[in-house]
């Protein structure tokens, strides 16, 4: 898939761990492990909210559209 | 892991099937007992016995395809049962279903061809009973059941598609 999923980036960026942001978000570990490893096969408006919200940042931080990948 | 209880109706329907497998198998066991005494009219001793034999083969195919569709129509409902519901093996296990069940239409009619063949001439019976005993019933629900094989593999298409939703 072209796009990919940034959120060990911007985790590092935040200095917060998975954990952290397990906890905040209200998403379990295993499916916060999908979307970073870019298993997931969409992603719900709500959860990007709330990523965004917990990190502070822009959807478009967090996802990127790479072609030909 | 954690257990769920049942559907009362999936219960039923596996014990009315078990039931129904099991009468089945009975009144198959039943076509050994056909042909067996002394030779009809016009058919020698040697033919009469080569029929039954061979009938007899193809009526133990036919009981041990009964007995593998209800094993395996066993295993699906104890998977349903355990809300495993979309899963390859049930895809896997409603094809075999179905296909075992296609065999068993077109056995148990052979069965039936090859009796009135060897033996209709000696006892004076008519080649119509032939389609007239052929089990249309069973052949639409393998149809059935391959349709349902079909449906699942959408459905476990879309489960995962679900899992994989964050």
């Amino acid at each position: 898939m072209c796009i990919i999923v940034n959120l060990d980036v911007m985790l590092a960026r935040r200095k917060m761990s998975l954990t952290e942001l397990s906890e905040k978000v209200g998403i379990t570990m295993s499916n916060l492990s999908i979307l970073k490893t870019g298993k997931a096969k969409a992603m719900r408006f709500s959860t990007l909210d709330a990523i965004c919200n917990v990190l502070e940042c822009q959807p478009g931080e967090i996802l990127e559209f790479k072609s030909g990948k | 892991m954690k257990s769920t209880k049942s559907p009362i109706s999936l219960l039923i329907i596996y014990w009315v099937a078990n039931f129904l497998l099991v009468g089945l198998i009975i009144l198959l066991t039943g076509i050994f007992t056909r042909g067996k005494g002394p030779a009809p009219q016009g058919l020698s001793e040697d033919s009469f016995a080569m029929a039954n034999s061979v009938v007899n083969i193809v009526a133990v195919l036919v009981i041990f395809l009964a007995f593998v569709s209800l094993l395996i129509f066993r295993k699906l409902i104890l998977n349903i049962k355990g809300n495993q519901t979309f899963v390859s093996g049930n895809i896997r296990r409603l094809r075999i279903l179905s296909f075992s069940l296609i065999a068993f239409c077109l056995l148990s009619a052979l069965q039936k061809w090859l009796f009135f063949i060897f033996l209709a001439p000696a006892l004076h019976l008519e080649m119509q009973e032939i389609w007239n005993s052929f089990n249309y019933f069973l052949l639409f629900l393998a149809l059935f059941f391959l349709a349902l094989g079909h449906v699942f593999s959408i459905g476990l298409k879309l489960q995962r598609e679900r899992d994989l939703t964050i």
